[in-house]
């Protein structure tokens, strides 16, 4: 038995945009990773027992993420009769253009990019796991989803100078926190 | 606008947080300049927070719908409380 607990009230607010930025460069549909996100809460739920305390909450979430995300693909493929990889041959000539030729195209750095970038996005939502949970939340509202100061003022009561020494906290916590498991 | 600030670290990190968020006006950037100009320490502050700022934006984040989380929020609550 681990030390781990689960605390399935806090989930929402720790783990959704975590498990939201990693399903939707896997499912690329917002509607769909919602979906995916609060059948992967349910069913951590229904299976809570069997989490021995090993793993942490979000290794665990994840895990029964990626099955879910498997589980959407199968069910895709399985409504297409069967999955497919088409290479279109548009003439004659090029007939000896195999798949494997096509794969590796050393001037298309866009997918390896997507992956950097989808790590950097973890790594930067598992960082704020270290600051308060007010200070994360005023921290994403500000920083992610841009809203304006004194909308955050008004949700949170605070003063905009209050505001502004939140967000210097933050972000020297953050800055530290990326250095250390980014830079 | 109290030039003293050119001579506080305080004020000028101040700048320096609402510059990350293109709230500092061009008066403001440029006495934070003069500040960093002479000091060292806000200088490496400003690139580390600028730096900051850069990696946030490439990475692009999303973050869910807020309407869905509550609505998250409250099915998580009726399934604990069965």
């Amino acid at each position: 038995m681990g030390n781990e607990l689960l605390h399935p009230d806090n989930w929402v607010d720790r783990y959704s945009d975590y498990l939201y930025n990693y399903t939707i460069v896997r499912v690329n549909d917002h509607e769909i990773a919602q979906d995916l996100i609060s059948e992967t809460f349910l069913a951590g739920l229904k299976s809570k027992d069997n989490f021995k305390g090993d793993a942490s909450e979000r290794t665990w979430l994840i895990s029964i993420l990626k099955r879910k995300i498997i589980d959407h693909y199968r069910k895709i493929n399985s409504n297409k009769g069967k999955a497919e990889i088409r290479v279109n041959y548009t003439d004659e000539e090029s007939e000896g253009d195999w798949l494997e030729e096509r794969v590796k195209d050393p001037f298309d750095r866009t997918a390896e990019d997507t992956l950097e970038n989808e790590e950097l996005g973890l790594a930067i939502l598992r960082c704020m796991d270290g600051l308060d949970e007010r200070q994360a939340k005023i921290f994403k509202m500000k920083t992610i989803e841009n809203f304006d100061t004194e909308a955050i003022c008004n949700e949170f009561n605070i003063t905009p100078s209050n505001l502004w020494v939140i967000i210097h906290r933050a972000r020297r916590s953050m800055a530290m926190c990326l250095e250390k498991n980014w830079f | 606008m109290n030039l003293g600030i050119i001579f506080k670290c305080k004020e000028a990190s101040h700048i320096c947080d609402k510059s990350q968020y293109k709230e500092s006006s061009f008066i403001e950037r440029l006495l934070m300049r003069m500040h960093q100009w002479m000091c060292k320490v806000c200088r490496e502050h400003s690139a580390e927070n600028t730096k900051l700022t850069e990696i946030i934006q490439k990475a692009d984040l999303k973050t869910m719908p807020a309407e869905r989380k509550d609505e998250l929020r409250q099915v998580i609550q009726q399934e604990i409380s069965k």
